[in-house]
């Protein structure tokens, strides 16, 4: 992740395309790197990688010479493509997905899983574990994979997650267990297809 | 192949998950990040936020706002009786002549609206909503086809 890199930048407070296109270029695959994983779709991720740097341009003064350019970058990305995702898929999956993801929810603790012993995909070289990780991503439904990728890329605990969601803790925690075994399935799939999804692609 | 207690998962999947690299962003972003900028900086400032107006036209905007701000509340004043209506107009005599005629252009559009509703008869009005809703469901169903359709599996 390259959030934390400083930017190169004059200290004037001047803007120039050239300071700004510096500043882009540091940061640009952080965000979209976020919001890819957040969305599983690389279009949608475009466009608000596109707006995030908008929104930074409007405050280049500031983020130009903040230490936390990284931080706040992460966070607008990661609370656009939440609400993108609230307010398109929720509003357009109204007659399906919303009701079965109201009855998700609660129930049990325990999921037990066959795996190898080894790990996942570990016969596929490193570009094929990529693709088929991201595709995997992908195919969850956004409920478990906005969760799991907040848990486990962004690090944030179960209760942050659940505040920002507007979820309860325990439909976190089911959501994220779910997303795991839901992830762990489709990842043996494709380690023992023995296909090369670089070639499929 | 082994059985994973929930724990094991968790340290299976985040291992595969934090060795992924970043994601390349598109060669496009970059091109599309600064069009839309020079796009915007082009608008004519009437076409952007008040945050980017010139300040004389701001400051012409607070006042504008500011009277017409104070001659509906010096109205509402009136109306209620708090005010007298000469103080006003001799303060708002235009102000007032425009309200005037809006309050008779107003009353003038009630008094040919009002008979015509109450003469509709209650089965119509009635049906009217009763096609207005079904015509709200229907679209709600056809979105929800199309979502399904078109846009869930791209």
């Amino acid at each position: 992740m390259n959030d934390e890199l400083p930017v190169q930048t004059e200290t004037s407070g001047n803007m120039t395309p050239l300071d700004f296109t510096t500043f882009m270029r540091n940061y640009q695959d952080m965000v979209y790197s976020t919001a890819v994983r957040l969305l599983g779709n690389d279009a949608q991720a475009e466009d608000i990688s596109q707006e995030v740097f908008l929104k930074a341009y409007e405050r280049f003064d500031d983020l130009s010479t903040s230490p936390t350019a990284g931080g706040w970058l992460k966070t607008v990305t990661t609370n656009l493509s939440i609400n993108h995702l609230q307010r398109y898929r929720k509003r357009w999956s109204f007659f399906s997905d919303l009701v079965h993801r109201d009855s998700d929810g609660e129930d049990g603790n325990e999921i037990e899983f066959a795996a190898p012993d080894g790990d996942f995909l570990s016969d596929l070289d490193q570009e094929d574990r990529r693709a088929w990780v991201e595709r995997a991503l992908e195919q969850l439904p956004d409920h478990q994979r906005v969760p799991l990728v907040l848990y486990h890329f962004q690090e944030q605990p179960y209760d942050e997650i659940a505040r920002q969601l507007g979820i309860s803790l325990s439909k976190v925690k089911t959501d994220i267990m779910r997303g795991r075994a839901a992830l762990a399935q489709i990842l043996m799939r494709s380690g023992t297809s023995h296909e090369s999804l670089t070639a499929q692609r | 192949m082994a059985r994973l207690t929930p724990e094991q998962l968790e340290q299976k999947i985040h291992a595969v998950l934090r060795e992924q690299p970043t994601r390349k962003a598109p060669i496009s972003l970059e091109a599309r990040v600064l069009g839309e900028i020079a796009r915007r900086q082009a608008l004519p400032w009437w076409h952007k936020s008040y945050v980017y107006w010139p300040n004389p036209v701001k400051l012409l905007f607070l006042v504008l706002a500011t009277g017409v701000a104070a001659g509906v509340l010096l109205y509402s004043m009136q109306v209620l009786g708090l005010v007298s209506g000469d103080v006003l107009k001799q303060v708002f005599e235009p102000v007032m002549g425009a309200i005037n005629t809006l309050r008779v252009i107003s009353s003038a559009l009630l008094g040919w609206v009002k008979p015509a509703v109450m003469g509709v008869s209650a089965t119509y009005l009635y049906a009217a909503l009763a096609i207005l809703g079904g015509a709200y469901a229907i679209m709600l169903g056809l979105g929800a086809t199309a979502y399904r359709v078109l846009w869930q599996h791209r």
